[in-house]
């Protein structure tokens, strides 16, 4: 959102695995990053809705965009 | 013909909006006919109950599941952990479950596997206000920093610096009906009645990890007995009902238990902060600069900082965050996340700068509304205007800590804002040709009045009594609509219904200009009637059967920027209340809260959102807290007898008053649910603070914090 005083660009990551989750993905489906209407940074994995991965290790949208993780699917 | 635009009509001819209405749904909760998840009781279902850990970390070195089978009883059991692969990472977390004929059966199978458990207990840190702790135990990770102008030079060249530490302690979700669901196969369909946020979002959520197909999942959800942000997922539990269900041929109930619900189930996260905050002459803020620990669990995150300091962005600033990694339960949305927190953290080192330049509050808070976000300046300008004459701020405000006797009595402000931009969602309208009127959609009403908005904007639209129209929300087979968090459910479905239903209207009177020879342009619906002008053409009744034998079908959508909804709300709130200094309980005697949020459309709903939320501000104000063992690493306050809320002697005298000027009512509808639980924890601290001349830096204000605050001396 324009009035958040992030000043520190977002760090270039990968992408997303795709069973992470968050509460946000529910509030802005099919809304435009413009017009998100919410955000969240709780995340958990739909794979076993838990806040640790398959592989026991934490679910956030950084960790979530390692390839590198046994669990991770694309 | 004229263009037809979306749009709500003047205010001064609405019928029913802006109006207080009850909700529609209140009978039936009152005496008990709703249905809640955990009433759900469907012929053979077993009852389930849940195997805990009561170490902080730990590995399983052996368990022993076959044991519950043996149990009379027990039809199936559920292991949540690989023993060779998974950690116990708090008290709490989940082993197993085991489903029964009867609950009492259920524990007996928990019995059973508890007896078989040997744990590796490992080491544990839950101190997440011990900053050098956390680092000595290697639990502290950097976060970020983030900076804006010269701090050093601004601080430098000030009139007045003030260094501060303050806080703000965990919290769970203490939803009155705990998380949990009833699951039942029905051949290789499954139907769930689940206490959710989120009806449409979560049938995907049980059929992936169960490898079955999403349309065959039927998610319900018809009441819920509290969210606060913590009732999105399906959640491991939900999975391990339709898991059991399956292996016993049984439907399933399985309701988290109050210990659980509140160690696992969502915690908002701690928030602790020193900070070094500078004014000029004339008491405009030049510089900030903090730095903040605190934690959201095992995740080793913490409260989001990114809008601090808040509301206001200063011609200075720099922060930075440490998170701490502890072995509690993890966090979830708690209500307006993170507002509560920054709120607390940043207002209540303002007042200490107020203080120490010896301004009134009021006026320091005037000073610097030029910093706030979102053009918002004059409107909090007039909110405090109200706020400040309903509690008689300018008769009753003193400076800090004046006053005689032992109980001394304060005044304290602060103020907020929240975006509550409509959120999505799609529903369908039925106009009958009988002229009965019905809407269904995938949204949920959490308590707050769902059904009873789009109830108002229906009838209003049509013309109707509020009896005239039915809405059917709750199941994941309605059209899909977003789920309800971040106050964007009244804007959502209020655009999309306005929308659907005006298209419906103009359907009707394009039928009834053709029929009854008027312009289309001219008609209007009320009072359960069609005019042209102010002749009374036909009644609704016989303009529906215009539609033929079967029933007009408009569907509505949004959000959609055309006027319907806005985003972006503020309020002020001020508080009066007195403080034991001999026993450091405090009491609130008034609490105003003035509220901006566009286009009301129940001004009783409304108000009860506000002072919903200033109750459950003045409990994490004064008394809630989740309190941790440092030695055993356990949650020692995890039943509604510890874990403090308050009583009605609490809460004191409340007023809600909804900021409505036209030029809010033209803005269109602004969700509320969660902004108002926003500044109680500053306002109160801060009215404490002038009540006793010290700060008390850690909210909840318990009266040992108070005690010790008042040995101490304060920070202010």
């Amino acid at each position: 959102m324009s009035d958040f005083n992030v000043l520190q660009p977002a760090p270039v990551l990968g992408e997303r695995c795709r069973s992470l989750r968050c509460k946000g993905m529910y509030l802005n489906y099919g809304l435009s990053e413009a017009d998100r209407v919410a955000g969240d940074g709780n995340f958990w994995c739909s794979r076993n809705q838990r806040a640790f991965g398959p592989d026991d290790q934490f679910v956030g949208d950084k960790e979530c965009r390692d390839a590198g993780r046994s669990c991770y699917e694309a | 013909m004229a263009e037809r635009k979306h749009a709500w009509g003047p205010r001064d001819q609405n019928v029913l909006i802006g109006k207080e209405i009850t909700r529609l749904d209140a009978p039936t909760t009152i005496v008990g006919s709703a249905k809640y998840s955990a009433d759900i009781n469907s012929k053979g279902t077993l009852f389930a109950k849940l195997v805990t850990c009561k170490h902080a970390h730990a590995k399983i070195k052996k368990i022993d599941i076959e044991a519950a089978k043996k149990v009379p009883g027990v039809k199936a059991v559920h292991l949540f952990k690989d023993i060779d692969e998974n950690e116990i990472k708090w008290d709490g977390d989940l082993i197993a479950a085991v489903a029964a004929e009867r609950a009492e059966q259920a524990a007996d199978g928990v019995k059973a596997i508890e007896a078989t458990i040997e744990y590796e207990v490992l080491e544990h840190f839950v101190d997440e206000e011990n900053l050098e702790a956390g680092k000595t135990a290697e639990r502290a990770k950097e976060l970020g920093s983030a900076s804006e102008g010269d701090v050093e030079a601004a601080i430098k060249g000030a009139k007045v610096v003030h260094k501060g530490y303050y806080g703000i302690q965990t919290i769970s979700h203490m939803c009155l009906e705990p998380h949990g669901s009833h699951c039942e196969w029905k051949g290789d369909d499954l139907d769930v009645h689940l206490s959710t946020q989120n009806v449409s979002g979560t049938a995907g959520q049980f059929a992936e990890p169960l490898g079955i197909d999403e349309a065959n999942v039927t998610i319900t959800g018809n009441y819920e007995g509290g969210g606060f942000g913590s009732k999105f997922q399906a959640d491991e539990w939900g999975l391990a009902a339709a898991k059991m269900a399956k292996e016993a041929g049984r439907p399933v109930r399985l309701m988290l238990d109050r210990a659980t619900e509140l160690k696992t189930a969502g915690t908002r996260p701690s928030g602790f902060v020193e900070v070094t905050v500078a004014a000029d002459a004339e008491g405009k803020v030049v510089a900030w600069d903090s730095h903040h620990w605190g934690t959201d669990g095992p995740g080793g995150g913490g409260v989001d900082v990114q809008q601090l300091p808040y509301p206001f962005k200063f011609p200075n600033f720099k922060r930075s965050q440490t998170g701490l990694e502890c072995n509690t339960g993890p966090n979830r949305a708690w209500r307006a996340p993170p507002h509560p927190q920054l709120c607390a953290m940043t207002q209540t080192a303002l007042d200490d700068l107020a203080a120490k330049l010896g301004m009134n509050s009021y006026d320091f808070f005037l000073k610097n509304l030029e910093f706030t976000l979102n053009d918002k300046a004059g409107t909090y300008a007039e909110e405090m205007a109200i706020a400040a004459k309903a509690i008689g701020w300018q008769e009753k405000w003193h400076p800090r800590g004046e006053g005689k006797g032992p109980v001394k009595r304060g005044l304290g402000m602060a103020l907020h804002r929240w975006g509550g931009g409509a959120g999505p969602c799609t529903c369908e309208i039925k106009v009958h040709p009988d002229g009965s009127v019905e809407t269904f959609l995938g949204s949920q009403d959490i308590g707050t009045g769902t059904r009873t908005i789009i109830s108002i904007v229906l009838a209003e639209t049509f013309g109707l009594p509020l009896s005239g129209v039915k809405v059917n929300l709750g199941s994941s087979k309605y059209p899909t609509s977003g789920a309800s968090g971040g106050s964007i459910t009244v804007g959502g479905v209020s655009g999309a219904h306005r929308r659907a239903a005006q298209d419906a209207l103009w359907t009707i009177f394009d039928k009834v200009a053709e029929k009854y020879k008027v312009e289309a342009d001219g008609l209007s619906a009320r009072e359960g009637k069609i005019f042209a002008g102010k002749k009374e053409v036909c009644s609704w009744k016989d303009a529906c059967r215009l539609i033929g034998p079967m029933p007009l079908v408009v569907k509505g959508e949004g959000p959609k920027k055309d006027g319907l909804t806005a985003d972006q709300v503020g309020g002020v709130q001020m508080v009066d209340l007195s403080v034991d200094t001999e026993t450091g309980n405090v009491r609130i005697h008034k609490f105003v809260c003035v509220q901006d949020c566009g286009l009301i459309l129940d001004e009783l709903t409304a108000k009860s959102q506000v002072l919903g939320a200033l109750i459950m501000g003045i409990a994490y104000s004064l008394s809630e807290e989740r309190i941790m063992d440092n030695k055993t690493g356990r949650y020692i306050n995890a039943d509604l007898k510890n874990y403090k809320l308050p009583r009605i002697g609490d809460v004191g005298e409340l007023v809600a008053i909804m900021h409505q000027p036209a030029s809010e009512y033209d803005r269109g509808v602004v969700g509320l649910g969660e902004p108002p639980v926003i500044a109680p924890g500053a306002a109160i601290s801060n009215a404490v603070a002038n009540a006793i001349g010290v700060r008390v830096p850690v909210l909840p204000l318990t009266p040992k914090r108070v005690l010790d605050a008042l040995k101490k001396g304060g920070n202010a």
